[in-house]
């Protein structure tokens, strides 16, 4: 059975061309596009990985990674971070957070594909 | 005898210099021999043709001659030297404009340019350290270009695309380039070089705009009641944050004028005794009494005042500047300005001079003090802080060095610096 990534991002194309990407590389792909609710969809859904933006309307990035991380149930579920603002500091606090991988964007679809390849292969 | 009548004295100089005979001269610019003695010896004033002949045929600025022997020029270059620290001697600048006057000019253009982009440089590391507006911009652009990319390589780099997908993906690039389009334009005319100054970017800065048009002084709030709306209508303020703002300014302008009238306060115009005692004797609290004395006109009140006000988390609530007293737009405002001591001890007025280190910089007299209000009862007191400063032109033993803030502050060795000063970068 195909490994499920949770893509939690808002913005509507990045969704359909991440998806399709993914989809293509055999992976089972569920989107979700805002933060207030998505530690619920996370627990959910149970992904085998999350790719979360740090910009999401109602929820930052960064808070949710933070409740995931308290939760004994996801303290090992590898998230892959995807921010516009590349500033160390924001790097630093999501690896304080227990991030597994940081990308900045905008980034290649190649690059995606390795981090989730490196990540569900893990 | 008056500086104008120098005139004569600095030709009969440059010719000197030139070693020319008076006759000579005089018969260059056609005049007698004994017309030009009585020139050259400050007898007869001169000007018109006359003093643009002799300058050419001295090769001289008309401007070195005239005015106070200082041409615009020399006072130009006299100013450069003293911005940018160069020891230049009183008669160097003469001689620069003298002998080399184009170099001198392209001197002088050069220093404004600098000026410019030095002023240009803070209004823009203000903006991207502290400006919401200008992240959510530079977001909403890298999202977008993040979007293009993904679609756009899916499309390069597969030739087995169904159809469908390949026209939904084509149609995404197309939407997101048109808003690519439209939010690099909105970004290019954000940071518009030539407006950056004195557009209006954010309610504050709108704010702050409207305040400096006006010279922060209300002449109709002066003299009578008006309703603040008409005032606010044919402002340039638009956004409704910014009106608020501006509404709650003119509200305590209007409460101060009428706790602390124009009229009562003349008597002690221009100020001479301590800021304490003023409010004292007009039955006003000291805040009252700064920005009465911040938001009159320079003229009113004797001399020019700035001011500033913030909260207890360091939030810049007001601010007036004045030259060499840089402030930075939002917070993060220098830690040793005296206004940090007051909101320490609330309610007491403290009096410094300070050292601004800024490129214009200069010595200010400072007054301090923190007001603890109380909104309702029970509730623990807000402080609010302010702090009135003037230019101090007497010799002090002792001031305190102070900056605008980190970002744009030289004092290489300061303990209280927060980050690197961009003035360290290389730019």
């Amino acid at each position: 059975m195909a490994k499920t990534v949770l893509l939690i991002e808002d913005e509507v194309n990045i969704i359909e061309a991440l998806s399709f990407i993914l989809s293509r590389d055999g992976w089972d792909v569920v989107t979700h596009s805002n933060g207030h609710d998505a530690n619920e969809v996370i627990t959910r859904r149970e992904p085998d990985l999350v790719v979360l933006d740090v910009m999401l309307p109602g929820k930052s990035g960064f808070d949710i990674l933070r409740d995931l991380r308290r939760d004994p149930r996801h303290q090992n579920r590898p998230v892959l971070m995807l921010t516009a603002r590349g500033q160390s500091k924001d790097r630093d606090m999501a690896e304080q957070l227990g991030v597994s991988k940081f990308m900045t964007k905008p980034f290649s679809n190649a690059d995606v594909r390795d981090a989730v390849n490196e990540l569900l292969s893990g | 005898m008056s500086v104008g009548d120098q005139v004569g004295a600095r030709i009969r100089e440059k010719r000197v210099q030139l070693r020319i005979r008076q006759s000579q001269l005089a018969k260059i610019v056609g005049v007698s021999p004994s017309y030009l003695n009585l020139i050259e010896h400050n007898r007869r004033r001169i000007g018109g043709k006359l003093l643009t002949d002799l300058a050419e045929a001295l090769s001289i600025d008309v401007d070195l001659l005239s005015e106070d022997g200082k041409s615009s020029k020399v006072a130009r270059l006299e100013e450069v030297a003293h911005y940018h620290k160069v020891d230049m001697q009183a008669e160097s600048a003469r001689e620069l404009a003298t002998r080399f006057p184009a170099w001198s000019g392209f001197l002088i253009e050069l220093d404004r340019n600098v000026r410019s982009l030095e002023a240009k440089i803070d209004a823009l590391s203000d903006r991207l350290s502290h400006d919401p507006q200008l992240a959510t911009s530079l977001h909403e652009v890298i999202t977008t270009v993040t979007a293009i990319r993904a679609t756009s390589s899916i499309l390069s780099d597969s030739d087995d695309i169904d159809p469908m997908w390949q026209m939904r993906f084509q149609r995404n690039i197309s939407e997101d380039s048109l808003r690519l389009a439209e939010e690099a334009q909105a970004l290019v005319d954000y940071l518009d070089a030539d407006e950056i100054e004195a557009r209006a970017g954010t309610p504050y800065e709108e704010v702050e705009a409207f305040l400096h048009e006006n010279d922060y002084h209300f002449e109709m709030i002066e003299t009578e009641t008006p309703d603040l709306d008409d005032i606010l209508n044919i402002s340039a303020i638009r956004s409704t944050a910014g009106r608020l703002l501006a509404r709650n300014f003119l509200e305590t302008y209007q409460m101060d004028a009428t706790a602390l009238s124009l009229t009562s306060l003349m008597d002690d115009l221009p100020i001479q005794t301590g800021l304490s005692q003023l409010a004292q004797k007009h039955h006003c609290t000291i805040p009252q009494m700064m920005r009465r004395l911040a938001c009159l006109p320079k003229e009113t009140v004797g001399r020019e005042f700035g001011m500033v006000s913030m909260d207890v988390t360091g939030s810049i609530l007001f601010r007036k500047q004045i030259d060499g007293f840089h402030m930075p737009r939002f917070g993060s405002a220098c830690a040793y300005w005296p206004i940090f001591q007051a909101l320490q001890m609330p309610m007491r007025l403290l009096e410094d001079v300070v050292i601004h280190t800024g490129r214009e910089g200069g010595t200010f007299h400072t007054y301090s003090y923190c007001e603890a209000i109380q909104d309702s009862i029970g509730s623990p007191p807000r402080l609010v802080a302010h702090m009135l400063f003037h230019p101090h032109t007497q010799e002090v033993a002792q001031a305190t060095l102070v900056g605008a803030t980190c970002r744009v502050c030289a004092i290489a060795t300061c303990p209280s610096r927060r980050e690197p000063s961009i003035l360290d970068e290389e730019l």
